[in-house]
């Protein structure tokens, strides 16, 4: 489940990238899931070893890959809490797949464009986030829209 | 206005961009953060990497000495872009360049316009708008809600005579739909300054449009003043560095009225009419219907409208006019 919060904790790793570049384990890069992952993403070939095969930049080094990928990495296989805004968009159904094998604590300060139903929960809340309307909805809510009543938009003096 | 054009062997950016602040986006692995390792190589070693653009880049590493005219690169994670560095950013005669996800950056004083996404083409990469401004307004809707009570909200009101609401601020916009949509209006046109909207559009207008709020037009000027300026009536080109709202309020000033402060339209002022501001008003403005083309129109007219009053069937033609020109027929 991805258990999602809107507001950042002050201790959560903003750069995914350094963070990945010096806490990666070669075995993570044998596994099919994390290859499907760059291919998909980043258009490149992981192989076994971590050299990835990039249809721009040519062979590069694991550390080279994008910031997306290095998030999804993580949330696979690791529980540290993911920023969620290091993602794209196009990291939206693999983070949504992730969820659905396992917990992953996720801070967005944006609204992410999910496209597939989720498991999710948000965090600040409670409420129960399965669909990427949902997502939405929490995501207004976060920012001080109260969506969860009839449309009423607020910031209102009367 | 800066241009960027750095290539190697591997990869090639090109793009312009006009505000202080750019904003990169893009879906991962198109090569946002590659942009900024080829600036820091080209820092590091300059013949490493054609620069064909401008030269004067660097890569943000301190907030307190930043070079003016400089073109700043760095990812939106940097800790230095905090809020509490909002005015060291602001008020600096640089440039930046971020790479940006959808973050909300609104400490930030920016306009529409410097949203932007990355573009790639096999090696070579470029940028888009993120919300690109069209320039033609084809429908109104039952209403125009007009983001604050100032002199835009004057002008349109001494140009068209149809109801428009003003929302105070651009933060209120919704607010304001919100209880229109309860008084029984169904779609709007909204009027904003694209030059100091940025990060309130993303909450504000997408958030309605989302909610299935009827937006039928938007009438985004760059700012009040730099519409009024620009016109054929005064010819002034508005700088947009470092910040083309400020700019078009001081040159209004300057060559418009002495006075100006804002709050109100200047007495006897020429009004230009242009862009879209011409099609608003050319859609609004009534539609004389002689009574003999109304008596053909009526001969040509399926049989439901053949009986209608004059009146009502003025509007059905006024209604498929509207209609045609928004399918450009």
């Amino acid at each position: 489940m991805l258990k999602i919060t809107f507001t950042r904790p002050k201790d959560i790793i903003l750069n995914v990238d350094i963070y990945f570049n010096h806490r990666y384990d070669k075995e993570w890069f044998k596994d099919p899931m994390v290859k499907a992952m760059v291919k998909d993403v980043d258009l490149s070939d992981l192989l076994d070893n971590g050299t990835t095969m990039s249809p721009v930049l040519g062979p590069i080094p694991v550390t080279k890959i994008s910031g997306g990928v290095k998030a999804l990495i993580l949330a696979l296989k690791t529980d540290i809490m993911i920023y969620g805004t290091a993602m794209g968009d196009n990291c939206s159904t693999w983070l949504a797949k992730i969820g659905k094998m396992k917990d992953v604590d996720i801070c967005f300060e944006h609204p992410m464009e999910f496209t597939t139903d989720l498991d999710a929960i948000c965090v600040d809340t409670g409420r129960i986030i399965k669909t990427p309307k949902d997502y939405m909805d929490a995501y207004y809510h976060s920012c001080g829209f109260p969506v969860y009543d009839d449309f009423d938009y607020g910031e209102d003096d009367e | 206005m800066p241009y960027i054009h750095l290539k190697d062997n591997v990869v090639e950016y090109e793009f312009t961009f006009k505000q202080k602040y750019l904003f990169i986006r893009g879906d991962s692995g198109r090569g946002k953060s590659t942009l900024v390792e080829l600036v820091e190589d080209y820092i590091n070693t300059s013949k490493a990497i054609n620069c064909l653009g401008d030269s004067n880049l660097k890569i943000l590493t301190d907030i307190r000495i930043l070079d003016p005219g400089y073109i700043y690169f760095f990812d939106e994670f940097d800790p230095l872009l905090t809020t509490e560095n909002a005015k060291l950013f602001n008020t600096t005669d640089s440039y930046f360049v971020i790479i940006s996800r959808k973050r909300n950056l609104d400490f930030l004083k920016t306009g529409l316009d410097s949203l932007c996404e990355i573009v790639t083409n096999g090696s070579y990469h470029t940028i888009k708008p993120v919300y690109p401004r069209k320039d033609v307004l084809t429908s109104v809707g039952d209403v125009i809600v007009c983001e604050d009570s100032k002199s835009g909200f004057q002008f349109l009101n001494k140009l068209v005579d149809y109801q428009i609401e003003s929302a105070e601020s651009k933060s209120r916009i919704g607010s304001k739909i919100n209880k229109l949509i309860k008084q029984g209006f169904q779609s709007f046109t909204v009027v904003y300054d694209r030059c100091g909207i940025c990060f309130s559009y993303e909450k504000q207008i997408n958030y309605l449009k989302d909610k299935g709020v009827n937006i039928v037009s938007e009438l985004d000027w760059d700012s009040f003043e730099s519409y009024i300026l620009e016109s054929d009536l005064y010819n002034i080109e508005v700088p947009w560095f470092p910040d083309k709202e400020q700019n078009a309020s001081r040159l209004f000033i300057k060559h418009v009225c002495k006075t100006y402060d804002k709050s109100k339209l200047p007495d006897n002022m020429k009004l230009p009419i242009y862009w879209k501001v011409k099609d608003l008003v050319d859609l609004l403005k009534p539609t004389e219907f002689s009574d003999e083309i109304i008596s053909e129109c009526r001969s040509l007219a399926p049989d439901i409208y053949k009986d209608l009053p004059k009146d009502e069937f003025i509007k059905v033609m006024k209604q498929t006019l509207i209609n045609m020109a928004e399918n450009n027929l």
